[in-house]
Formats: C-alpha cells, structure tokens, sequence
C-alpha cells in the first residue's frame, strides 16, 4: 500500500526531507498566495531553471485577481498554468520519483493531493553521428542516451499511427523507463505481450543498458550467437520496424535493441539499403566469405601444415616448410601466442586515449609483427594468417557476433591439431548442430535459409531489387504482409 | 556445469586422438624425385630431398644446392628407404613426389616390385610422372642439376609436362597412365624416356650452371616399348610421335614435310589430331585400319608453290597426308618388326569388338601381332596459312601481296 500525502504540506516536505537524507539540491520555495502559502520543490540538477522561473513562479507572482477556496486551489493552478504536462499525484513513491527525475512539485496546504510539473533539463549530449555502425551513404543520425529523444527519433522515421508504445519500468533503485516498439498493425501481439510481460518481471535494482534487458529475457542464455539486434541505428530499428519485429529502447542506454534477430540479419549493415541492390550483392559476397575466412583460416591452416600435407600445392609447402625452419614452437603454440596478442592489442587499444592509439599501433604492428618473425618466434606466414584472420573478424559491425565467433574460432583450431581436416569437419557438423538449435524468440535462427523459406530470401544472402521487396518477412509479420497495395 | 557438458566431451574426444598423424612441416623432409636402379639383387634407392633451410633471403640462389641427395641400398624400396632415415635428419615425406625414375638396366629386368610399393603406400599419389632413363642409373639422372628450374626433380617434371602439351613425343605421362595401359588386355605400354646428354662428373655441382650453355644436361627421347612389365626397347622421336598419334596422346605438334625436290621443307602446326583406330576379324586374320582427321595451321613455308591458288592448296595437304602416313608406317614398323610388341593396342580393339576372338588368340597375341595386315587414311586440312600468302622473298623482286 502506497503512502498516501498528508494534508498538511509542512509534514510532506519533512517527509522529503528525510527521504532523501536532506540533500542541498532540493530546493524547497514558499510563495504566499493570497491568503495562504505554496510550496514549489524541486531538484534543480535535473530541472530546468528557466522554465520554473518563467512559467511557475512569474504566474503565481501575476495570478493575484481571484481568490480561491483552499481545497480548489490544486484543481484551479492545473487548469491555468501554462505548462505542457502536469499530474496530480496523492502518495510518496509517485513523488519523489517525480521530483527526482526533474518535475517541479507544488504543495499547499489542506489539499491531499500535489501537482506535479514537468520541468526537466535535457541532460544528454545532442544527437550525434552513428559511431560504431558508419556507413558511407544514409543517414548519420545515431540514438541517445534520452529516452524522449530515441523515441522521437523513431517516430520522426514512421510517422504512422499504428506505431505503438508500451512502457514499463523496471529497476527497483534506477527506476529506467523501458519502451518497447511495434507496429500494431504488422506484428505479432503475442509475443508483444510475452515480452511486456517477460519485461515487468524482471526483478533487479538498476538497468545501465539494454543490453541487460536482454540478458535477462533472452532464451539462449548458454549460446554464444547473439538473438537480438542491439544497434544505434534509427533508420535500422524503423526498418526492422517494418518487418514486424519488435524494438526495445531502454532509458540512458544508447543502444535500441531489436528482436527477434536471426543470423542473416548479423551479416547485412544497414548501409545495404541505401545503395544500388545489384552493387550491394558484391559486398554481401565479400562478407560472407569473410566470415567464413575469419573462421576457418588459423584452423585450415594448422590442418594442412600438421595432418594433410598432401592438400597443398607442392610450391607452397616447400615455402611453408621454408619460413617454418628453426620456428621453436608446434604450429597450434605459434597459432595461439599470435591470436593472443592480437585479442591482447585490440583491447588495450580500446582502452587507452585516443592520443596515444597510434604510438600503440605502432608498437604491436610494426615492431611486435617484425620482430617476433626477425627473431624467430614465429613464422612470417603464420603473422599473415592471423593478420588475415583478425582484419576479416572486424567486417560485420556488430560486435557481439564477433566475439560469438572467437569461441568457435577456438575449437577450430584445436581440431584442426589433433585430427586435420577431419576436426575441422567435425566441429563444422556441431556448429550447424548449434546453429539450427537455437531459437530467437521462436524464430529459427537460419532461417529463410533452413527451413527454406523462399519467398523470404530477396533479402537474405543477396538481396532483390528494391522495388522487388514486395513481402515482409512472414515470420515475424503477422498482418499486412505486403508492403505495398495489393492483395493481403 | 550440464551447460559445459558438450564442451568438455568434443574436447575429450579430440584430445584423445592423440594428434594421430600429426607431422609438423619442419620435420619433414620433402621428396622431390626418387630414382630406382638394381644393382644385382639389391635396390639402390635414390632420393632427391628439397633443401627447406631459409633459401628466401638470407642465402641468395646459386650459393648452395637446392636439394640433397641420399642413396641407399635394401632387398625392398621400403628397406632401402628406411636406410636413408640413418643420414637424414627429417622423415622422409613422399606426398609431394614430382617424378620417379627408374634405371634402363632395371626397367629390363622387369618392375612390377616398384609397381607394388607405390601402389600400396597411401601416402603417395599415382599422378607423378614416371620416366625411365635411357642409357644410364636413375642415381645418375637424379644428381644433375638443371638450368633454369632451381629444384631439380620439378625441372624434370616440367619438361615433359612442356614438351606433352606442345611437342607430342610424350607417351603415358603420369604413373597411373602407365598402369592403365600394363594392365589393359591387349596391348602393351610405352613409356617416356630421358636420356643424359654428355654425361660428365660436372654434372651434379653447381660449376655446371655457371655456363650459359650447360655440359650435362637432360632430354627427352622417344618413348620406351614395355612388353608386360620389362622394357624392350626404345621408339625414336619419329616413330615415338607415330606412337602417340595412334593413342590420341598429342595435344599441339609440328609436322614438317618436304614440298619439292631441292630440299625445301614446310611446317603446320596440328592440334589434337582426330583418330579412329579399329582391327576387325577378316577371313579369321585381324586387320587394323586406322583413320587420321588433322587439322593444321601452316606455320613454316619454304616451296614455289604458289598458295593464293586453292588447288595448290590442295597439293600442300596431300604433302601433310603422306608425311603423316609414312610416320605412321614407320611406327607400325618398328613396333611388329622391330620390338614385336602391340604398344598401339591393336589387340586391344580385337578384345573389346570380338571378345570370343579374342579369347582364342590372346595367348599367341606376340606372334600373331607382327604379322597383322593394316590400312592407313588421313586426311589433312590446312584452316590457316598465316599472315602472309607466299614465302618471304629474298627482297629486290617486286612482289605483289
């Protein structure tokens, strides 16, 4: 049972007071109103001062012409004062939760209920560019980390009706707003709903970002494949939007998330849509095989210098065995140190300043690279696999996919040295295991590729004219399945 | 921990094979070429190792020898083999071997003993070329040093892989060729054969290459005529040519005939030409008929023929006809008369057309072979006589082309 206001506005306010330890950014104002007081109380770290200023105190400074009844005074200052959004709340929790995220709250005497008006500060950085997702054609604008802002940028992009909001909160201590997107008119309310719900019973004090949410709600907990999207994209989550997936935008988290996600999805960028389709196809080539190299290099590698030799063209092994003379270590010792340091550079370049990311580089590429070969560490060809293998990892923007693949990378690689081809083929058999196992939010992760899904892959390995993306993707959307007029 | 579950048994079960096969590349030493001579009851086994020491930058090419040669004798190959493994550090690889020579003297007495081991070793591919040295030891062709590919054993194989696709003396290039035709009914195989060109003790150091012409050096000669596994003899490049325009083994050649009697000669270039080899049972005697489509490009001229008119055109692919039917009887000749042995596989036309025939003949095949009665049609084509009509003149006539 919640705690109801007093009547009395001094034991409201020395009930904040207490609530919040007596904090010195509460400021607490009394303004004589005819013949009696108002109290205005707000935070002045996340409320704006000039809104406060201009449209709150200076009406209650003017507004001297009608006196009111003391119990109509809450009911009167709401319908005259100009402001956009204001709420009346009767309890504590309602209030302070208010007060902290920017409201002004106004008290008076005799009334058991308060105003409550919104004056926040934007406290967020501006829109900025897309960081971590560039594209080099399309739009720059990338998310925030306000909540307002993300949904407004969404909007902006589908300016329909049927785009639908729901909002939870969730932290018991952080009190996030969390919002989940959807076309109402597209997706499938049913999982909308399992979501909504999956959402409300998360049971946690603080949600620093989305990707939290999706920890907690996902149902592939033990997979290293990701199952949801997390982009910082709008025109991304408008688009996916579209096909009847649902987006999630957690307060102060820059990253929206999307879901369901398939694997498909992981190998397309967002940049594909804003180009030639037929030009885009060469790129989505060069990707996928990209990935397959990322994945498979260090382990075919190890295979055919240790177990198959008989796989490689007579020249190239005379040379391979060339640059392996007087190297100390088995190939796999050698594959490992190498991958090691490379994982080793990438994170310690992501963590130092940027000022000195080039002294960095410097030092791992050049002198690293060279003198580990010079000094006969390892061989120069292995310092090429690895190169290959690292410079083909970073391809697919999102990163979560990326670091999935490490694992398997891994295993790879310890197949290919104990058995040859033959690991790599088997471990080939349980990763295809894997990957049709799993399910993302009852999609299955492969398809429109397994099961076959025809009439979905315009836009799966390449993608069809655009003006032949007729269909949705009839997995995810349930209604309207067509995009444009035509029969449903 | 059920969720690692799967984990820990893919691992287990790759830990415990025992990393079965596994050779790390430097352990290896790479088999380039291997020679095999008998010398009386035992084998000496020749094998040319790729020297893998940094070559890239520290040693610039001409210091050392590109590969090493060991020799060891033993009662089998495989013995002789495990004998090099007492003065080679690395294990001696097989997979990546680029010929296999066998002695002149050896072939005569037979090689089914070769023919065994590398069948059976599964590390070894069947596709390798497979010469027989005319004249001289394998050991000896496999230790001179060739002068424009550094690594000796895929200089060799380079060679005849050049001279089967444009010269057409080449017969049965690769091992499994080879086999193919041995264990044919009816007929017989023939072999490439290299000989060496002025052997001398020059030939397996480096002084021989600091010569732009080299002394020693290697050459392929006419095929070798086996008889089931043993040589016989050897075809010239005329009748190894014959040969192979009977098996259909020519991809690119040149036929040069003469055009008129002042000793002046013309070239064409022919490509693969089309054959049809049959022998038929006439009045219980075989009688083979063969049938030669050439088509050819003109590419040497020398006669007074005057070529912008067609009937002389004409003249010219009568000229190529009777070149080619002389090879061709030059061919049958040396094989009925000369090494009595069916190469060209005559009996083998009998064996798949009359097969009951040839039940009853199959035994007496070598003698009933050199007597078998033959007819030859070719019929040649000139598609293109090249850029310019008549031969170059000799310049001051007025010429008008």
């Amino acid at each position: 049972m919640k705690k109801k206001l007093s009547k009395k506005a001094i034991e409201v306010i020395n009930e904040i007071k207490k609530e919040t330890g007596n904090s010195p950014d509460i400021i607490i104002k009394t303004i004589p109103y005819f013949n009696h007081y108002i109290y205005v109380i707000f935070n002045e770290m996340v409320s704006n001062r000039t809104t406060i200023n201009d449209f709150i105190l200076e009406y209650f400074e003017s507004d001297r012409k009608t006196p009111y009844k003391k119990d109509e005074i809450i009911k009167n200052i709401k319908a005259k004062l100009p402001v956009h959004k204001i709420n009346i709340i009767d309890n504590y929790d309602e209030l302070l939760y208010l007060l902290l995220s920017g409201f002004t709250i106004i008290l008076t005497d005799g009334n058991d209920q308060a105003l409550a008006i919104e004056t926040k500060e934007k406290l967020n950085s501006g829109i900025q560019e897309s960081k971590a997702e560039t594209i080099i054609k399309g739009p720059k604008d990338a998310l925030t980390e306000n909540y307002q802002t993300n949904i407004g940028l969404i909007r902006k992009k589908l300016k329909t009706e049927s785009l639908w909001l729901k909002e939870v909160t969730v932290g018991t201590r952080s009190k996030n707003k969390v919002g989940i997107m959807y076309i109402n008119d597209i997706a499938d309310i049913d999982l909308v709903n399992y979501i909504v719900d999956k959402i409300k019973d998360i049971e946690i004090d603080s949600i620093p970002d989305s990707n939290y949410i999706m920890e907690m709600i996902s149902e592939n907990k033990n997979n290293v494949f990701p199952d949801y999207i997390s982009t910082e994209r709008p025109d991304l989550v408008s688009e996916h939007l579209l096909e009847g997936k649902i987006a999630i935008i957690v307060e102060n988290s820059q990253y929206a998330v999307i879901i369901p996600a398939v694997l498909i999805d992981f190998l397309h960028s967002p940049g594909d849509y804003y180009q030639k389709s037929i030009n885009v196809n060469y790129t989505r080539i060069i990707r996928f095989l990209a990935i397959i190299i990322t994945l498979l290099t260090p382990a075919i590698y190890i295979a055919i210098t240790t177990h198959n030799h008989e796989a490689i063209p007579e020249k190239l092994l005379i040379s391979f065995a060339a640059q392996r003379d007087g190297v100390p270590f088995p190939t796999i010792v050698e594959a490992m140190l190498m991958l090691i340091t490379f994982e080793i550079l990438k994170e310690s370049d992501l963590r130092i300043p940027q000022t000195l990311g080039s002294a960095l580089s410097i030092v791992g590429a050049l002198v690293l690279g060279d003198a580990a070969v010079q000094a006969g560490i390892v061989s120069p060809i292995m310092v090429i696999v690895i190169a290959i293998t690292a410079i083909t990892g970073l391809i697919v923007s999102y990163i979560e996919m990326i670091h999935g693949l490490r694992w398997w990378r891994i295993l790879f690689i310890i197949a290919a040295a104990s058995l040859g081809i033959i690991g790599i083929f088997l471990i080939s058999i349980f990763l295809i295991i894997n990957l049709t196992s799993i399910k993302s939010f009852g999609i299955p992760y492969l398809s429109p590729i397994a099961p076959l899904n025809i009439s979905n892959l315009n836009n799966s390995i390449f993608i069809t004219r655009k003006r032949e993306l007729l269909k949705r993707n009839v997995l995810t959307a349930k209604k309207n399945i067509y995009r444009s007029r035509g029969e449903d | 921990m059920k969720k690692f579950k799967w984990l820990f048994i893919i691992i287990i079960l790759l830990l415990v094979s025992g990393c079965w096969q596994y050779r790390e590349l430097n352990d290896l030493a790479i088999v380039s070429a291997i020679g095999v001579d008998k010398i009386d009851t035992e084998y000496l086994v020749t094998v040319q190792v790729i020297n893998t020491r940094k070559q890239s930058h520290t040693i610039q090419a001409g210091e050392e020898t590109t590969v090493t040669i060991y020799e060891a004798k033993g009662k089998s190959i495989q013995e002789a083999l495990n004998m090099i493994s007492l003065e080679c550090p690395k294990e001696l690889y097989l997979g990546h071997i680029d010929i296999v020579v066998i002695g002149e003297e050896t072939a005569r007495t037979g090689i089914k003993d070769y023919i065994d081991f590398f069948l059976r070793d599964r590390e070894v591919r069947k596709i390798y070329p497979f010469v027989f040295a005319k004249g001289a030891m394998a050991t000896d062709v496999l230790k001179i040093l060739p002068p424009i590919i550094i690594l000796p054993g895929t200089n060799l194989a380079n060679m005849i892989e050049t001279a089967d696709e444009i010269n057409g003396v080449i017969s049965n290039r690769r091992f499994d060729n080879v086999l193919d035709c041995m264990y044919k009914r009816g007929r017989h195989a023939g072999v490439t054969a290299i000989e060496i060109v002025n052997q001398s003790e020059k030939g397996d150091s480096l002084d021989n290459l600091s010569e732009s012409k080299p002394k020693t050096k290697l050459m392929i000669t006419g095929p070798a005529v086996m008889r089931d596994d043993k040589l016989v003899g050897f075809l010239n490049n005329r009748e190894g040519f014959g040969y192979n325009i009977i098996r259909k083994q020519v991809k690119r050649a040149v036929i040069t005939f003469p055009c008129d009697k002042d000793n002046n000669y013309g070239s064409v270039t022919i490509d693969s030409p089309k054959v049809k080899l049959d022998t038929k049972i006439k009045n219980n005697k075989p009688f083979t008929s063969i049938k030669i489509d050439i088509a050819s490009s003109l590419t040497s001229y020398n006669c007074k023929l005057d070529l912008s008119k067609d009937k002389n055109i004409t003249k010219v692919e009568n000229m190529i006809v009777k070149e080619t039917e002389s090879i061709i009887k030059d061919v049958i000749y040396a094989a009925q008369k000369i090494h009595k042995t069916d190469v060209l596989g005559f009996g083998e036309k009998i064996y798949q057309n009359y097969y009951k025939d040839w039940e009853k003949i199959e035994k007496n095949w070598d003698e009933i072979f050199p007597t078998v009665k033959y007819e030859i049609k070719v019929n040649a084509r000139i598609n293109s006589i090249g850029s310019v009509i008549n031969p170059a003149p000799k310049g001051g006539e007025k010429n008008d082309y």
